[in-house]
């Protein structure tokens, strides 16, 4: 249990840290298109969420390889598995697609509800240009955190 | 029709911790507890291993409630 804890709130904080670091170089992109329309060149960016991306993806990978249920398994092979899972036995194998399942369910509301929000879009759109990132950001927290919590009170029960 | 088990007898009877049944049928620890509660119905695989550990019948350790009333 402690694993898919600690394995979906790590890719939570991923999942805003990669947000702040897209919308950081957007907010760059538009800057700088925007100063070379007027003849001059400025190239602006944010460079400490893209810090904390890479020093948190280094120490998460090592932590996360290091503690791997399967010691056995190669790098390659840990690295295009997702670390949430975790299905060291038949009832958690069957507690892992429900609590899957439960996601899935989570994305087939929070995709169309985030999709509605895009109606006003246009009015804040100034305001909040890189508001589609952190829409599509919230979408995979939402379904981390019905994930997380469908396997804790599965487990638990 | 919810299954009731007998394993947490038969684990007493044979002097196996929860732990050590667990290692034999090869699940988790959590896996043992909840089925002893009965918030968990095992796959007929399990089931088997835990009545081979125990020497006895599957449907002398499991019964469908209903079939004991």
């Amino acid at each position: 249990m402690k694993r898919v804890i600690i394995q979906s709130l790590s890719s939570i904080i991923l999942y805003i840290l990669m947000a702040f670091t897209i919308a950081s170089f957007a907010s760059t992109v538009t800057h700088s298109l925007a100063a070379l329309k007027s003849g001059v060149f400025v190239l602006e960016f944010n460079f400490l969420p893209f810090l904390l991306l890479i020093i948190f993806f280094v120490v998460w990978t090592i932590y996360s390889f290091r503690t791997r249920p399967n010691q056995q398994m190669g790098f390659g092979q840990w690295s295009v598995r997702m670390t949430e899972f975790s299905e060291v036995d038949e009832r958690e194998a069957l507690i892992t697609a429900k609590a899957t399942k439960a996601a899935y369910v989570s994305f087939s509301i929070s995709v169309p509800l985030f999709m509605l929000t895009f109606f006003f879009y246009p009015l804040f759109q100034t305001a909040w240009p890189t508001y589609p990132v952190f829409a599509l950001v919230s979408t995979l927290i939402i379904a981390n955190l019905v994930y997380m919590t469908t396997w804790i009170r599965a487990y638990t029960r | 029709m919810p299954l009731v088990n007998r394993v947490k007898e038969l684990r007493a009877r044979h002097h196996l911790t929860q732990g050590d049944l667990a290692a034999k049928v090869g699940v988790t620890r959590q896996t043992i507890i909840s089925l002893e509660k009965g918030s968990y119905t095992p796959s007929l695989m399990l089931a088997m291993q835990i009545a081979r550990v125990f020497e006895e019948p599957v449907e002398f350790i499991f019964t469908i409630e209903e079939e004991t009333e």
